[in-house]
């Protein structure tokens, strides 16, 4: 009897052995179709149905596993430089794949036929190079702007209004004086708000804040790497974003991306200050009331600056491939076939705003969606600048340090000087503490 | 088997009837209506159709209660394996620690061993931050490429309930007197089948309280769960988040899911709440 | 019957002497019997205490060097108590251990005084008390992620329930107001949810301490004529202390790691009023990518908590 209590005890702990063993077996074990990561988006729902043409053309199967948003840039960072890779291809931000290509986890595309990729097609493939090899390739490339409501816009009775009320003729705004006039003029809470804003702590807010930094002449870092975002534009640029959130929900502190949009469809809002992919989602009629009334127009400029080209707010999201993968050339053909200039022309319409200006351009894609014409135009005019600072800290400075300061001053913590100088501190040593200063 | 002090009568209070009694029962209700409340909520608006949802001010009961929230929860591609997952990997887990956990617990209590330090130890395993552990776990998971796959988690969630099933189950175990064991060994038994023979079945509303807690605390398991599994062994909490984090707002969904995350442990506590109460008392005094 | 359980002690020693298993069967079942309560402690105690050993000295060791996620070019170096230095002179750290403080002391508080209020009254045996048992628990069940999502909706000014209820109370600036975007309201927020949450936790605790305290003092206080105040404060709460300790104990290590309610309502906006040090810790680990440092956080935060829980073991204890 007691040996048999003794005789459990092993079986137990052999039992669990072998358990983990197996698992281990069982999770080594990768053949099979190509891993791919991604977010949970519209861009990313837009290169899946193309997914079936391209096992049609190249018998390559995908084993997709997304992540919101939120979560992806861990999930992404932790799954690569841990060791055994989880996936063979990622759809990731631009703002990401720096630390990686560092760390030697990521293949150049350059290993493979680089001239079969077409990168001539993508605007500031220029930024993407790390030691002059391409790691990164685009498939969506959007920009901030205004959505605002057509309608609205277009009403004789606002025009005559407007008109009486401000001295010049209502139309989508040019300046940021005349952005500032809108929010006011159309603000009727609560049927109707002058402008969706997020005033959330994350890095939309980081965007509206950038579209004023950029536009009163600063940057958010220096040539030296110093924190410049706590100039005297930083100021003004803080200043006058509080200003604007007087023209939107009270609940704005509160928004991010989903509020913001959702705001918009149900027609609560004017206008919005976000960027191109929403004009995917006001034109679907399952979730948007305002299908085929809405206009896209540029971040305004201040008055000095309206001629001339100022860096302007661009998001780029691609794939980069994982240099531990075993399935590399697969990984490419997935690649080349999904940027390809035909399958970006079929999955625009399903929701993408393609990175290739040919495809912008595309009639098949007009048609639909004339406002691709204006995005390309306005990547043209000005200086694509992406929202974290080119270094791989950027995402950081930009998604979690930066809004702290900006919420600190929205919320009435801090004054705007104070609130951008302590984070400018906080920044400046994260910075030395990764050798920018030696 | 003695009867412990709280089921014999005559505590502190007086039994005569008094204005009190009237005052506590309406307290009581008031409090458990505050209680009741958010879930009442999410509750109604999981029932709510797409228009209602959106109508400001908000709609306190559905004019038009509808199923289609839960029809597009479980048309959800992940849904069922998130389910499923939670259900195996908290079975199993608890299975896990309460093995590993009650013969311990029992060992403590018969001899000792530890004396003061160890309870101590074990409250200082409690106090580390959950997030001091999770880099080290994710590192070895991934090194032995065991991530997604449910037996680091499970080892994961056996590891931290042990505590908690050695606390809880020493209280119960100290409290089953050692005459019976003693007579069932003078009988020929060994101290193994005593155990299993005469013990256990004397702390079986015990055990199911130590049960019902740790599946508990695993089946609400968030921060591991997060970095340790991906699409194949995705527990409920963590779809859960990843929902309500995405790009379009639908409050009807995430209501659906909460419900659906909140209900079966809701369900089950009640059907065994005495035991729970039991438990989640008896062990925590006696520690 | 002796009260039994760890750290209990008794005269005469707190547990029974070990029954004379060991003779029968001779030398092998001599052995096994003089080493059996190990040999079944060694699976549980082993593996808790190994994983644990192993994990925490990796956070030390990790804490004792220099790992930046975001550079991995850079050598993971090993730079001595640096990183304790900078945690000492960082102003962010003493802000979340306000915050900490800010939110875990009155929370627990509140939570202690509500559970007391609703033991005492629970106590009594009042009709539908297990009805009431069974609602009040119902908290405990429900996941913090489902918790933290069902308060941000209700506390939403366009679609939340509670806005409209200020409002309707003539709390006109309460029901205008983004609770979660304001820095004076973030918190009460917080350690409101957290008390509707952890309340039925500590109801349940003190309930069953004063279940377990004996009638004998009572009648004898009445002989005495002691009035209800003095029997409360003379006889009930010193003889509440055990329950009341742990109670405290368990509820301060769970508010001072306060995570995932948190995170989801506020992620520790707006600014940092609502960065709890577990928030802290969160970004410093998975934002910054500064797991050297992070590693140290987590160190200071198991340091807080143990000192919170030896002062209130110390103070209990000098009390009796």
């Amino acid at each position: 009897m007691r040996m048999r209590w003794q005789q459990m005890q092993r079986a137990a702990g052999g039992a669990v052995l072998a358990l983990l063993a197996t698992a281990a077996i069982a999770g080594a074990q990768g053949a099979g179709p190509l891993k791919i990561s991604s977010e949970v988006g519209i861009h990313t729902e837009a290169w899946k149905t193309d997914l079936p043409a391209l096992e049609k053309a190249t018998g390559i199967k995908v084993d997709l596993t997304q992540f919101p948003f939120q979560k992806y840039r861990e999930m992404l960072m932790l799954d690569y430089t841990g060791g055994t890779p989880s996936y063979d291809v990622s759809y990731a931000s631009y703002g990401w794949y720096r630390s990686l290509v560092n760390g030697g986890y990521l293949e150049p595309f350059d290993s493979f036929d680089l001239k079969t990729l077409n990168l001539d097609d993508i605007p500031n493939m220029s930024l993407y190079p790390e030691k002059g090899k391409i790691y990164f390739v685009p498939y969506m490339n959007e920009i901030a702007g205004i959505l605002y409501r057509k309608d609205l816009f277009e009403d004789p009775k606002e025009q005559a209004a407007f008109r009486a009320k401000y001295g010049y003729p209502l139309a989508p705004p040019k300046t940021f004086a005349q952005y500032r006039d809108l929010a006011e003029f159309f603000h009727r809470p609560p049927n109707l708000y002058g402008v969706s804003l997020m005033g959330k702590r994350s890095v939309f807010l980081t965007v509206h804040f950038a579209n004023r930094l950029w536009g009163y002449g600063g940057d958010i870092l220096d040539e030296k790497m110093r924190p410049a975002f706590n100039s005297e534009a930083g100021v003004q640029a803080l200043k006058d974003l509080k200003e604007m959130f007087k023209y939107s929900n009270p609940a704005s502190p509160t928004h991010l991306f989903a509020e913001a949009v959702g705001e918009f469809q149900q027609g609560k809002s004017a206008m919005i200050e976000i960027w191109s992919t929403v004009m995917l989602y006001v034109e679907d009629p399952k979730t948007s009331k305002v299908v085929g009334k809405v206009g896209f127009a540029p971040i305004p400029k201040t008055q000095a600056m309206l001629n001339k080209k100022v860096p302007y707010l661009y998001i780029a999201w691609g794939f980069i491939i994982n240099k531990a993968s075993q399935k590399k050339k697969e990984a490419f053909d997935f690649v080349k076939f999904i940027t390809s200039r035909e399958s970006e022309i079929r999955t625009a319409p399903q929701g993408n705003i393609p990175a290739r200006f040919s495809v912008l351009d595309a009639p098949a894609v007009n048609q639909q969606m004339p406002w691709m014409r204006t995005i390309k135009q306005t990547m043209e005019s000005n200086i694509l600048t992406p929202i974290y600072p080119w270094i791989p800290e950027g995402a950081t400075i930009s998604a979690d340090i930066l809004p702290i300061a900006l919420t600190q001053y929205l919320s009435g913590e801090k004054d705007a000087k104070p609130a951008l100088d302590d984070t400018a501190r906080e920044v400046g040593k994260l910075l030395e503490k990764g050798g920018y200063y030696k | 088997m003695a009867k412990s002090r709280a089921t014999r009568t005559g505590r502190g209070a007086a039994r005569r009837r008094s204005p009190w009694d009237g005052a506590a029962v309406l307290i009581l209700s008031l409090t458990s209506a505050g209680v009741l409340f958010p879930l009442y909520w999410i509750l109604q608006t999981s029932l709510k159709p797409a228009i209602e949802q959106l109508a400001i001010p908000p709609i306190w009961f559905p004019h038009a209660p509808t199923l289609a929230n839960y029809a597009t929860l479980f048309r959800q591609p992940d849904i069922f394996n998130a389910i499923r997952n939670s259900l195996t990997i908290t079975t199993a887990a608890t299975a896990v620690a309460l093995a590993l956990g009650t013969p311990a617990a029992y060992v403590l209590a018969r001899t000792g061993i530890g004396g003061r330090g160890l309870p101590f130890a074990i409250l200082l395993v409690r106090m580390t931050p959950p997030i001091a552990m999770v880099l080290p776990f994710f590192l070895f998971a991934k090194a032995a490429g065991l991530l997604d796959s449910s037996a680091a988690v499970i080892a994961t969630y056996a590891f931290f309930t042990l505590p908690v099933v050695v606390w809880m189950m020493l209280g119960f175990l100290a409290e089953v007197p050692v005459e019976l064991e003693e007579a069932a060994q003078v009988d020929g038994c060994s101290r193994p089948r005593a155990f299993l023979q005469v013990v256990l079945p004397l702390a079986a509303p015990g055990l199911a309280a130590t049960a019902i807690l740790t599946a508990l605390l695993i089946w609400n398991e968030f921060l591991f769960a997060l970095v340790l599994t991906r699409a194949r062994t995705r527990t409920l909490p963590v779809l859960v988040n990843f929902l309500v984090t995405q790009r379009t707002v639908d409050y009807g969904l995430m209501c659906a899911m909460g419900v659906l995350m909140a209900a079966p442990m809701v369900l089950f506590g009640l059907l065994v709440q005495k035991h729970l109460v039991r438990g989640l008392t008896l062990g925590a005094v006696k520690g | 019957m002796a009260e039994r359980g760890p750290g209990r002690e008794q005269a005469g020693g707190p547990f029974p002497p070990v029954p004379q298993v060991g003779t029968r069967g001779g030398r092998r079942a001599g052995l096994l019997a003089r080493w059996g309560p190990q040999l079944t402690l060694a699976p549980a105690l082993g593996l808790l205490g190994g994983i644990f050993l192993a994990a925490f000295a990796y956070t030390v060791a990790l804490s004792l060097s220099a790992w930046l996620l975001l550079r991995p070019e850079l050598p993971r170096a090993y730079v001595g108590l640096r990183n304790f230095q900078d945690l000492v002179s960082d102003p962010r750290v003493w802000t979340a251990l306000r915050n900490t403080l800010a939110f875990a002391l009155p929370a627990v508080a509140l939570e202690f005084l509500a559970g007391l209020a609703l033991a005492l009254l629970l106590q009594r045996e009042p009709r539908g008390a297990a009805f009431f048992k069974s609602v009040l628990l119902i908290p405990l069940m429900v996941a913090p992620v489902v918790t933290g999502f069902t308060w941000a909706f209700m506390l939403h000014l366009d679609f939340g329930p509670l806005p409209q209820l200020f409002r309707a109370l003539g709390l006109a600036t309460l029901g205008a107001t983004p609770v979660l975007a304001s820095r004076a309201l973030v918190m009460p927020a917080l350690v409101l949810v957290d008390a509707w949450i952890s309340t039925p936790f500590m109801m349940l605790v003190l309930l069953a301490g004063l279940q377990a305290i004996p009638p004998e003092p009572y009648e004898a206080a009445a002989v005495d004529g002691a009035s209800a105040r003095q029997r409360f404060l003379l006889i009930t709460l010193p003889l509440l202390r055990p329950a009341i300790l742990v109670a405290l104990l368990i509820r301060t290590i769970n508010a001072v790691n306060f995570f995932d309610v948190a995170f989801i309502m506020t992620g520790g906006g707006p600014g940092t009023a609502s960065e709890v040090l577990a928030l802290f810790n969160y970004r410093v680990t998975f934002g910054d990518f500064d797991l050297g440092y992070g590693a140290a956080v987590s160190l200071f935060v198991l340091v807080v908590s143990a000192a919170v829980s030896l002062s209130y073991i110390r103070t209990l204890q000098r009390a009796s």
